[in-house]
């Protein structure tokens, strides 16, 4: 077929301008790929791991919210027809002491004559536990730790610290090991014994005889059962850990729909200019017979081509990027993931994109191709045809702003899921930029008005050629802008969340020291529970003034699985918490008296307001709290209740603490930094300060916005190239006015400077729009956090960032102008003159 | 015979005000015949050229290519008759560049969907028939202006088309490259018996046409044999044109 080589000789014929195509081809589908996997992988991951948690059961009967209930549940469903046998569930984070080392792990116990109970766990050493003191490890936790079988540990449990052989060394079929630690089997009797939780367990696994359905049975035990316990089919109680990675999902897809969009307008500004300057060719051939549709298909195959070659070299950059973000993720949700990322949607929608993109972006320039008239094949020069108004991208574009206002003001009333954002953020940026054609004149005669007077004739001319090729002038404007914009954008965004993020911990946190069992797990995993004689350890201590313990439960809100954290409220004159509205002295004694202040999110989400009452049910225990207030929360994705801990010892039963909130007397804190650090190590805890918790928080959004940086960097070093190719473009075009300007005598300099003026002007106008538009965005950005967070988080506008930002773009364009500048000067007037 | 015959035909452009290259101009082309067509600027005779050409249709007219009308042809039509059936040279020779000359010359045969091999051959043939078989694999750039112009002689012939056009084809080239594309157009006619339409500045390539036809202000002004110096007209009765 001759557009096939037609095509792949146009490509080498211009190498500069389809390495440009390519390079935006390619970070689009890098992006793509690297995300799509990297939250691919992350999902499978908990998937897994819930799954081995939850087993094959065919119904599973659980507390609604959660918690734990009595085993003894069993009996009444187990003569039920259909039901072949009840597995119990029991699981309780702890931490495994090897000599020296330590380690997190997940203890699950196992009813060893049970082949239901042991499904997904191969024995590869020694034998399942049977008696008390036994203990089997999951392979890499063992090795981790350097156990061998029938090595003595000891374990951290409700009753201490206590000793353990290890019976057995299990592998995970289907598991996902957790960070620092892994999993670790019991027989099922003792670990409740340990725990505190003798006749408790998480849940039942029911699994029925083939001649019944689930869905019948299901009914059935519903009924047999009492009403704080719900039977459903297993599914995996993911619920937590995906608010909690709903913000970074949401941020990564924004960049890559970002990138997406920006390699689109790249690759179409660079296909218009090739069909531009290819039009005395494409006419010779409209001339020699070619139709519009062989012209069409031959411009597409151009840009198919470009399209297949960025996917190939755009995937395997994405999934080495894929890996980089998956780490990033493990890091802000402190889980370990699969080495093994999940590339089959990424590998799929990075195909499908690269592809995509040039051939969105090659339509209409092939359109226009189509439309080359033979005749311009017979004229010698070919006539500048005037360019037509821009009545149809205008209603576009103002049509889509009005779309995009309407998804806005959804988004801010919490009436549209939060993806909507990306649709909205992408239809705001491309109808701004299919205004720009229009905005162009007034936008350059704004620009030049304050200067005019002092303006040289390079200067002139710079405006004229800009406002000349006003389409191409447009798109690269375009390109600049939205890269300006998302970096204004999104880093506005992002420096809002982490001020909000740092109000909020200094509110809710009032503390110098934390000391907790090991890292906190923002999937709602249960937390390793700590004796309370730590605290009358750490409350002894001289330099403390107070330590609060603090407790996690996992429970039902208004139907919501959520989390409460009992908190030691009668410590404070002032409710230590980002109180949303009412009076902190008022609130807390509304607390201390048994009421609750709810997290912005659960509030957002089940509409409860202060003064309302919600229902929460923990295991076999159901309340109805008074709402005192709502605060602020970041924690298990906002869906918090906040009890006193007096309150929710007398409802709920609870013992132990999952951590404790230290601070030290007044100006004592260095001091008492050896001692906490003494007692925690004799303890096997953990024990931040203030500001290493702070850093830690710091260092969880770096993780993600490290991404977004690298993507925002390459789109505005791909903005530069636009303009690169621009003035490229325009200097060719103007070969011949350029030479008859050079023998009139037109200094080499003052070439440059008509050049380096087109790109001040296309410069200044993307990025100061594109800062302006970016301050918006960010606003947006704001306003749609808040009803995804519950509350409004303030504008946090870095006029200085800005400000920088804008300089180094501005810089960046200028100095990637030099080369057509150059090209330009370098100009020999006799043969430019020549030149047709 | 004729091979084109044209009736009528008149061609306004409208750039905001209407503008006639052509008013109601009828001529037929007989086979095997060299016919020249004179005149100055924006007479009127490259816009003639570019509806015997199916180029653009006529505003008013009729044109008739090998007893088919062409003049209400849609623009595919148009192209696959261009492609078939008329050959064009143009002053600016207009090769592709990044094709080399044998390249170039099988353009219209790929263009309709020939192997690339049985066109290259063909195009070779024609390419010996310019004298330029040796420079096949040369690319545009690598050879002289007359050489590129009997490569696009030899793009013209490839497709054995009823009716070469030619576009002030010796306007670009020095007096000796000129008379040798006039000479190659010459033998074509003489010898193949193809017909060549072609627009000229030049009265010493005029002078080689078997047929002159003066063009001003969109009519054709006068219709004559150079060698015999005669009105063609039938009869040879002062005509309107």
């Amino acid at each position: 077929m001759i557009s096939w080589s037609y095509a792949l000789r146009e490509l080498g014929r211009r190498r500069g301008r389809s390495l440009l195509s390519l390079l935006s081809v390619t970070i689009a589908v890098a992006a793509i790929v690297a995300v799509t996997s990297a939250t691919a992988t992350t999902r499978r991951a908990y998937q897994q791991v819930f799954q081995a948690l939850a087993g094959r059961a065919d119904l599973e009967v659980v507390a609604r919210g959660g918690g734990r209930f009595e085993q003894g549940v069993a009996d009444a469903i187990r003569s039920l027809s259909g039901v072949r046998t009840i597995v119990p569930l029991f699981h309780r984070a702890t931490i495994i002491y090897a000599g020296e080392n330590k380690a997190k792990a997940l203890a699950v116990g196992i009813v060893r004559d049970e082949p239901e109970s042991l499904f997904g766990f191969e024995v590869t050493q020694g034998t399942f536990p049977a008696a008390a003191g036994e203990i089997a490890l999951e392979t890499h936790l063992a090795a981790g730790l350097g156990i061998q079988l029938g090595d003595d540990v000891r374990l951290l449990t409700s009753r201490g610290v206590r000793p353990y052989r290890i019976s057995g060394i299990v592998a995970l079929e289907n598991a996902v090991r957790l960070r620092q630690g892994g999993m670790l089997l019991a027989a099922i009797n003792p670990l409740q014994q340990a725990f505190r939780s003798v006749g408790e367990v998480d849940g039942l696994n029911i699994f029925l005889t083939e001649s019944r359905r689930a869905a019948e049975v299901q009914s059935e035990v519903s009924a047999a059962l009492p009403p704080e316990l719900s039977v459903r089919v297993p599914s995996s109680r993911t619920g937590l850990a995906q608010e909690t990675m709903l913000l970074t999902e949401v941020s990564l897809n924004m960049a890559s729909a970002l990138s997406f969009t920006t390699a689109v307008f790249i690759a179409l500004g660079v296909f218009l200019m090739n069909v531009g300057e290819r039009r005395q060719q494409l006419s010779i051939m409209r001339a020699l017979g070619a139709t519009r549709r062989q012209i069409i298909v031959l411009v597409c195959r151009e840009a198919l081509l470009t399209g297949i070659i960025g996917t190939l070299v755009g995937i395997p950059i994405g999934i080495y990027g894929g890996r980089f973000l998956t780490r990033s993720m493990a890091a802000l949700l402190n889980a370990s993931l699969p080495e093994t990322p999940e590339l089959y949607w990424g590998l799929v929608a990075g195909g499908l994109v690269g592809p995509a993109i040039c051939l969105l972006a090659a339509w209409y320039p092939a359109y226009m191709a189509s439309r080359v008239s033979p005749l311009e094949g017979m004229r010698p020069v070919v006539t500048v045809r005037p360019e037509r108004g821009h009545r149809a991208t205008t209603v576009v574009g103002l049509a889509g702003l009005v779309v995009a206002a309407v998804v806005e003001i959804g988004l801010a009333r919490g009436e549209l899921p939060i993806w909507c954002t990306i649709f909205d953020l992408i239809l705001s940026l491309v109808s701004l930029v299919l205004l720009a054609p229009v905005a162009l004149l007034p936008g350059v005669k704004l620009l030049v008005w304050p200067v005019r007077r002092w303006l040289t004739i390079e200067g002139e001319m710079s405006e004229r050629l800009v406002l000349r090729h006003a389409g191409r002038s447009s798109l690269t404007i375009g390109v600049l802008f939205i890269a300006i914009c998302a970096g204004v954008g999104t880093s506005n965004a992002v420096f809002s969340v982490t001020d909000d993020v740092r109000t909020w911990y200094e509110r809710t946190v009032p503390g110098d020291f934390l000391i907790r069992a090991m890292m906190p797990d923002m999937t709602g995993q249960d937390a390793v529970t700590l004796s309370d004689s730590i605290d009358d350890e750490i409350v002894a201590l001289d330099d403390v003034e107070k330590a609060e313990a603090l407790r996690l439960l996992r429970i039902e809100a208004a139907g919501q699985d959520a989390m409460m954290i009992a908190r030691e409220f009668r410590l404070y004159d002032h409710l230590p918490l980002d109180l949303i509205g009412g009076e902190s002295r008022a609130i807390r004694d509304c607390v201390l008296a048994g009421e609750v202040v709810v997290g912005s999110v659960l509030a957002e989400r089940t509409g409860v307001h202060a003064g309302d009452v919600l229902r929460v049910t923990f295991g076999t225990e159901n309340h109805a709290f008074r709402v005192a207030g709502v605060a602020t929360e970041y924690t298990f994705g906002g869906s918090v209740v906040y009890a006193d801990r007096s309150v929710a010892q007398r409802l709920f039963h609870i013992e132990g603490a999952d951590s404790f909130l230290i601070k030290s007397k007044p100006g004592k804190a260095a001091q008492l930094a050896p001692e906490l650090a003494r007692l925690a190590r004799q303890n096997g805890l953990l024990l931040q300060s203030f500001a290493e918790v702070l850093q830690l928080i710091d260092s969880m959004v770096a993780g993600v916005t490290g991404g977004l940086w690298v993507l925002l960097t390459l789109g505005l070093l791909v903005g530069a190239l636009g303009v690169v190719n621009t003035l490229t473009m325009n200097v060719l075009e103007q070969t011949r006015e350029l030479g008859m300007l050079r023998a009139i005598g037109m200094r080499r300099g003052q070439i440059i400077k008509a050049v380096l003026g087109q790109a001040a002007l296309i410069g200044l106008l993307g990025v100061l729009a594109g800062g302006i538009a970016g301050t918006s965005l960010a606003r947006m950005i704001n306003v749609s956090l808040g009803s995804m967070f519950g509350h409004y988080i303030a504008f946090a506008l870095r006029p200085q960032f800005i400000a920088l930002l804008l300089v180094v773009a501005l810089a960046v364009v200028l100095l990637s102008a030099l080369v057509p500048a150059r090209r330009a000067a370098r100009l020999n007037p006799i043969e430019a003159m020549r030149q047709e | 015979m004729s091979v084109i015959e044209a009736y009528d035909l008149t061609k306004i452009y409208d750039a905001g005000v209407e503008v006639a290259a052509l008013r109601g101009v009828t001529l037929q082309v007989e086979r095997a015949s060299l016919v020249a067509v004179v005149g100055p600027s924006g007479s009127g005779k490259s816009t003639l050229l570019s509806l015997l050409g199916a180029l653009e249709a006529p505003t008013e007219g009729r044109i008739l290519l090998e007893g088919t009308d062409i003049s209400a042809l849609t623009d595919d039509e148009r192209s696959l008759l261009r492609r078939r059936r008329i050959g064009f040279i143009f002053q600016q020779f207009n090769l592709l560049p990044i094709f080399t000359a044998s390249e170039n010359v099988a353009l219209p045969l790929r263009l309709d969907g020939m192997g690339a091999a049985q066109a290259d051959r063909r195009a070779v043939e024609m390419l010996a028939l310019v004298g330029l078989a040796e420079r096949r694999n040369h690319l545009p750039s690598q050879l002289s202006g007359g050489e590129q112009q009997r490569v696009a002689v030899a793009r013209a012939l490839v497709a054995e088309p009823a009716i070469v056009l030619a576009d002030e084809p010796t306007g670009n080239l020095d007096s000796t490259s000129g008379d040798r594309v006039i000479a190659i157009l010459r033998e074509l006619v003489d010898e193949q018996r193809q017909t060549v339409v072609l627009v000229t500045h030049d009265s010493s390539v005029a002078s080689r046409a078997d047929r002159v036809i003066h063009v001003r202000d969109g009519l054709i002004v006068a219709d004559a044999d150079p060698r015999l110096g005669m009105d063609v007209a039938a009869g040879g009765s002062e005509r309107r044109t």
